[in-house]
């Protein structure tokens, strides 16, 4: 399953874009998360927010930057299958190693456009750091 | 892909401290590949590892009675990327525990030649489920710590909560 949790951007425009992620019933992960009661894990609402920063960060012209920090993110509502989380993310500050991102999700029904809060919280995108791969030795 | 992101338990203090480690491997589909062409773990899945080391300690705690839920990341802060051939270890101490939950601090470990170095914090808040949400029914079986995880306590030399379903 390729780790995406995008389905859709909704609009977007220098400092901010919308994007929606459905779940379904079929996703492998669901089964263990949890055994007889399927919701989205949490963190898998942090990544829909992480990958909308990407994907806002990508274009204005900074490529694959991945998640640094969380701060005061809350989980609010449970996402089951069948109804959609819709993010939202704003690009508060940026320099040339590092983009805070206000975000927040919410937990759509079928057939709706608005609904509670599921998650909330700030984000830190960074470029790649890769000083910790295995040297040459190691292997 | 499952949703198991420790692959054992190493050392158990009870309602003081786990530790348990993952092995990052090129064979796992999750892995981001950047722009680069390097494949990395995507830092909400080692968040997600220190949830699940946190969250099996106040289970274990309270004797797997509780539905131990994540409800808070109060703050989370990764400097380096894990790659295939490395392994994280997680270390999660319980730093506050009451009916409606608990607290755990934790520092994620990244060994990729021969010492764990470390690469990160990641400090949460657990809700009991069935305290938070007390206006809804959630049933008898513990559906938070499922077969998986028993088989993970098991390897791990743990007695597992016995199967409620």
């Amino acid at each position: 399953m390729p780790f995406a949790f995008l389905d859709r951007v909704i609009e977007s425009d220098e400092d901010r874009l919308v994007a929606v992620r459905s779940l379904t019933a079929g996703e492998d992960y669901l089964r263990d998360h949890f055994e007889g009661f399927p919701v989205m894990p949490g963190v898998l609402m942090v990544e829909t927010m992480a990958q909308a920063c990407r994907e806002l960060l990508a274009r204005r012209g900074h490529e694959g930057w991945v998640l640094g920090e969380a701060r005061g993110v809350r989980f609010n509502s449970l996402v089951r299958p069948g109804q959609t989380l819709r993010v939202e993310v704003r690009l508060r500050t940026m320099d040339s190693d590092r983009a805070e991102f206000q975000g927040s999700g919410e937990v759509l029904d079928p057939g709706t456009v608005q609904g509670a809060s599921a998650v909330t919280g700030r984000l830190v995108l960074r470029p790649v750091r890769l000083d910790n791969a295995p040297s040459a030795e190691a292997r | 892909m499952r949703w198991l992101w420790i692959d054992r338990i190493v050392d158990l203090a009870a309602g003081e401290r786990l530790r348990a480690i993952k092995h990052v491997s090129l064979a796992e589909e999750h892995l981001f590949v950047t722009p680069a062409g390097v494949p990395v773990m995507p830092a909400s899945l080692i968040i997600e590892g220190m949830a699940q080391t946190a969250g099996l300690l106040v289970g274990h705690a309270g004797g797997f009675r509780e539905k131990v839920l994540l409800a808070k990341i109060q703050r989370a802060t990764l400097d380096r990327e894990a790659t295939p051939g490395c392994t994280l270890m997680y270390e999660a101490t319980l730093t506050r525990m009451d009916p409606q939950g608990a607290s755990c601090n934790g520092t994620v470990h990244l060994r990729a030649d021969d010492e764990f170095v470390p690469i990160g914090t990641v400090d949460l808040l657990f809700t009991h489920l069935d305290h938070a949400r007390s206006d809804e029914v959630f049933g008898n079986t513990n559906f938070v710590f499922g077969e998986s995880f028993r088989t993970l306590l098991r390897l791990s030399g743990i007695e597992p909560p016995e199967a409620t379903a």
